[in-house]
């Protein structure tokens, strides 16, 4: 199968995490229909991230690394410490939530005696097992992960159109009014177009196209089948909402979504950070002996997440916030990559230059409207310049100690005058 | 019951066992199940992060509580109710 189809398994892994689903049910439950308008408002906005990052007048200048984009862009050490502080608290954090979720799904669905935990933490050493694979194979698991989950929503949608309104059927939220959180609601379901690289730009555009369509079958479905109140309350309406279309059967459906969704995210985070540690061995960051310990780096995070499982990180609430503390990184490493992408770019006119800043900046609005409307404001910033510090501290340990004993030592050297 | 305080840890949906708490009793579902009926009965739901919000199973009555609210909790009932601590 080409390299290049099999991107949208990547792009939609973030659309089919239960993450995303509970979204887009606590979205419609606060915004109503109006929530629609902000999936529709956030669906243009990662195409027009996508137009700008896969532009072809930067692939033929060959850009085609994020890790390239952003070092010429911001320099070597800035280039790490935003690629860091956006990908790594996203894999910790997120599959940490997403496993303990799944344990969840997987006791109170299929199998009631079996520890959620347990499940968990079977589900992680599948994912360190699919990831010993090659980079091919990998992406064929993924694929089949994503083509489950999408199936089972579409399934799911297509039944709830003939389903029996719920009694208190509403398409008016608790909130009344548009708000810009609830705009930044919206952009978050589709965060995961970043995660190919240099995919084909129309494959792109056909899978946020189909994945915005999904959820919007589901969030007007939320809206017909719950009453809004329940919806922004709930982490799990997706499943009742399952079940009262199609009852058990519907259930043990969704189950299976939820179960390939946590699959495909947690696999998509582990193969990107995978090719981060490639690419940084091949920008000569790292000693080229590291090349063949890709497989090392997925048992590393793995372990970290098992630790962050072990130590109840799931049962405490602040979870929650950190999560979204990891969000909103990642819309600020998209928002600089997409900025990025538009100065390395070079457009003639300076309209159109103009232009391509325009998408990424909003991005990073939108990261820092998710910070405001948040109740625990002062604790996220805190959260995020933390992360930051860490990312520069990586990125110290990278080029002065690590590349040090580099024959080509990254960082260039002083002269002396 | 005149002297109280009954916590339990019941843990009804997963297939562990118990928590050790010293010497406090520990009730399992089908004890459980049997009381449900009874006036003296207070369930406190005491699951937090995403013990609680990702699991879709609830007791119905069960009132859910924060950890730092529990004391507090305990004290507003009399001693002749027999309360269950909810965790997993």
């Amino acid at each position: 199968m080409n390299r290049s189809v099999l991107s949208v398994g990547l792009i939609l892994a973030w659309l089919v995490t239960p993450e995303s689903l509970v979204f887009v049910t606590r979205g419609s439950g606060i915004g109503g229909l109006l929530f629609a308008a902000a999936l529709i408002c956030g669906g243009l906005l990662a195409l027009a991230n996508t137009m700008v990052i896969h532009n072809s007048r930067l692939l033929s200048a060959g850009y085609d690394k994020d890790l390239q984009v952003l070092t010429t862009t911001f320099g070597k050490v800035m280039a790490l410490v935003i690629l860091f502080s956006g990908r790594i608290p996203l894999i910790l954090l997120l599959s940490t939530g997403m496993l303990v979720s799944g344990g969840f799904v997987f006791n109170e669905i299929f199998v009631y005696w079996f520890p959620n935990f347990l499940f968990a933490v079977l589900l992680l050493i599948l994912l360190v097992f699919i990831q010993l694979f090659t980079g091919k194979k990998v992406l064929i698991i993924q694929n089949g992960l994503v083509v489950a989950a999408v199936s089972g929503l579409l399934f799911l949608g297509g039944l709830g159109v003939f389903a029996e309104p719920g009694t208190s059927q509403s398409y008016s939220g608790i909130k009344s009014g548009f708000s810009m959180t609830l705009m930044a609601m919206g952009c978050i379901p589709f965060l995961g177009f970043d995660f190919p690289r240099s995919p084909e730009r129309r494959l792109v555009l056909l899978s946020i196209t189909g994945g915005l369509l999904l959820l919007l079958i589901w969030a007007l479905l939320a809206m017909k089948l719950k009453d809004p109140s329940y919806l922004a309350e709930s982490a799990v309406a997706y499943r009742s909402m399952a079940r009262a279309v199609a009852g058990d059967p519907g259930g043990y459906i969704v189950g299976t979504v939820v179960i390939c969704g946590v699959l495909a995210g947690c696999n998509a985070l582990m193969h990107i950070h995978r090719r981060i540690f490639s690419d940084l061995v091949e920008a000569n960051y790292l000693p080229s002996t590291f090349s063949s310990f890709g497989w090392l780096v997925c048992i590393v995070l793995a372990a970290v997440i098992a630790g962050m499982m072990f130590s109840g990180l799931a049962g405490d609430k602040i979870l929650e916030t950190q999560i979204l503390a990891a969000l909103v990184l990642w819309f600020f490493y998209v928002g600089l990559r997409s900025m990025a992408a538009a100065y390395l770019s070079g457009f003639p006119h300076p309209f159109t230059r103009m232009i391509a800043f325009l998408p990424g900046l909003f991005t990073l609005f939108m990261g820092a409207i998710l910070v405001a409307g948040n109740s625990h404001v002062k604790y996220m910033i805190i959260f995020i310049l933390g992360v930051v510090a860490g990312a520069l501290l990586l990125a110290l340990i990278i080029f002065v100690v690590i590349g040090r004993h580099l024959p080509h030592n990254p960082l260039p050297r002083r002269k002396k005058t | 019951m005149k002297k109280i305080v009954l916590l339990l840890i019941v843990l009804l949906f997963s297939g562990t066992t118990s928590v050790w708490a010293g010497s406090v009793p520990v009730m399992d579902k089908d004890e459980l199940k049997g009381m449900l009926d009874s006036p003296d009965l207070v369930i406190l739901d005491v699951r937090t992060g995403r013990d609680w919000s990702a699991s879709e199973f609830k007791i119905a009555g069960a009132e859910f509580l924060e950890s730092a609210e529990i004391a507090e909790a305990t004290m507003e009932y009399t001693k002749d109710k027999t309360i269950v601590l909810y965790c997993a």
